[in-house]
């Protein structure tokens, strides 16, 4: 039986915010190419914390925001949530799609795949340097998308990927394409076994 | 004469970027997937001379129906074009048949020059 | 000359996911964004004493560890009748209004789990039946968030939901 998420230690957190700085990192090289702009990534904060913080991270309860989803299945149980405030969906689905900044105006099916699509492959790219890392194969479900108020986005995407808890081990971090118009934000959430496994290929044990 | 690309992608944005890239690069689109089962499906039905391939999808992911496209048409060209970059997926796509993989985000050229060299 | 009340300033007391409070008018009890979770007001009218509840999972006897009572509804709907009764409410005369439960998530994948919301709110209606509350209204379902805004002066429940009308319940 694994560890208890209260039982983690600093030496342990700082090990998971390092191993998701190199996932997100590979991220952002990802979302920068598509984008063929600067990306730039604040340092991940990693943390054991109840699910209300977690929303706090971002923003307040009714803000409006995209979120997709993902589900990772196999070795490594996890979970993967990108969220965009709305102003940030809009123009990097502008950017995406070489529109002039203001030209979307809503988010509708085809905007909702472009999203679902970023979303799927900063997803891949974090688990590209996960599996290089770990040596552990990851499979990822098809993303799942919702555009709604953040605390209803954060709060079903949590509970409807099987974390039940009140506290949820997360490493977040926030970036920023250069001139700050487009922020994002990702949410990694491995099981607590996960993360032992993923110390003890990198030869640290719990 | 133009060869005949078959598109496998459960996002619509990506089918509709990837078409645009090889319809102005000779190609010609002759038909969309949007899930594995509707890929190999969409392969008998067209006759494709190459395919590209996405791996996540809903009903039936890309590594198994480039399985079953291959036991249909053992030429069958399939270039993979995934998120999905890690060594051991690329590695069972290529075992399964493809020609070749392209990771997402993926350069205009890599996969031009990708789908002319594999139908050369 | 005449004798002024003080005005009591109306406070709006916050609840989050799992969490649970009582108040009297007029004060109001709120809870922000409701996903797949459920909101559940109570209110007596008599006593005009108020309790809003914030579920997120529909049944805590299946999990060993469910020291978070506010979590489920069947745990949370008795502790908010407990503390409503002590703050002087009567059993019989509480009613309730619930919202939320939604399936917020749109995906391609057709085994996609997305039935919590549903569940949430079967079994909110199933305790809160079984208990004898009767739910007086009830906005459920759908793909949207919801915001509660329940008023213990007159009971009602206003719903603030993303590109439309506030509605009353």
């Amino acid at each position: 039986m694994g560890k208890s998420l209260d039982s983690l230690d600093a030496f342990q957190l700082e090990a998971l915010r390092e191993i998701g700085n190199i996932g997100v990192g590979n991220a952002v090289t990802s979302l920068a190419e598509m984008l063929s702009k600067k990306v730039d990534m604040e340092v991940p904060r990693a943390g054991v914390l109840p699910l209300q913080e977690v929303m706090a991270l971002v923003g307040d309860e009714e803000d409006e925001f995209a979120c997709i989803q993902q589900i990772i299945e196999g070795e490594a149980p996890s979970l993967m949530i990108f969220l965009l405030e709305k102003e940030s969906a809009l123009y990097l689905v502008d950017m995406m799609m070489f529109k002039d900044k203001g030209s979307t105006q809503e988010l509708g099916e085809m905007e909702e795949s472009l999203l679902k699509e970023v979303g799927n492959i900063l997803s891949g790219s974090i688990l590209s340097a996960f599996s290089q890392m770990t040596g552990i194969t990851f499979s990822m479900s098809v993303p799942a998308y919702a555009y709604d108020m953040l605390g209803a986005v954060i709060s079903t995407a949590i509970v409807e990927g099987g974390y039940y808890a009140d506290k949820v081990l997360v490493v977040e971090t926030c970036f920023s394409e250069a001139s700050e118009e487009i922020r994002g934000y990702f949410f990694i959430l491995p099981q607590v076994d996960v993360l032992e496994k993923m110390l003890a290929s990198l030869g640290i044990n719990l | 004469m133009a060869k005949k690309v078959l598109i496998v992608d459960d996002a619509a944005f990506m089918r509709m970027m990837i078409k645009d890239i090889l319809s102005k690069n000779g190609f010609d689109v002759v038909g969309e997937a949007a899930d594995g089962d509707e890929a190999v499906e969409k392969y008998q039905e067209l006759n494709p001379d190459v395919v590209t391939m996405d791996i996540t999808m809903p009903e039936k992911d890309g590594i198994t129906a480039v399985k079953e496209i291959m036991a249909i048409d053992p030429a069958a060209i399939i270039i993979m074009c995934s998120a999905m970059g890690q060594q051991a997926m690329v590695m069972e796509a290529i075992q399964a048949g493809a020609k070749d993989f392209i990771v997402k985000p993926f350069q205009q050229d890599r996969v031009i020059q990708a789908l002319q060299k594999a139908t050369a | 000359m005449t004798i002024q009340e003080p005005e009591v300033e109306i406070r709006e007391y916050k609840v989050g996911i799992a969490q649970w409070d009582v108040a009297v008018s007029p004060h109001k009890l709120i809870t922000l964004g409701l996903g797949s979770c459920v909101g559940i007001a109570l209110y007596d009218p008599f006593a005009k004493i108020g309790g809003l509840g914030h579920i997120m999972l529909p049944d805590s006897t299946q999990f060993t560890r469910n020291d978070n009572k506010g979590k489920f509804p069947d745990t949370a709907i008795p502790l908010i009748l407990e503390k409503m009764v002590r703050e002087g409410a009567r059993e019989r005369a509480v009613r309730a209004k619930i919202a939320g439960g939604a399936q917020m998530f749109s995906t391609a994948d057709k085994k996609y789990m997305g039935s919590i919301g549903s569940r949430n709110v079967e079994k909110t209606i199933e305790v809160l039946e079984g208990m004898g509350i009767k739910i007086t209204a009830k906005e459920v379902g759908g793909k949207n968030g919801r915001t509660m805004i329940f008023n213990t002066l007159d009971g009602s429940v206003l719903l603030r939901v993303l590109g439309k009308e506030v509605k009353m319940l």
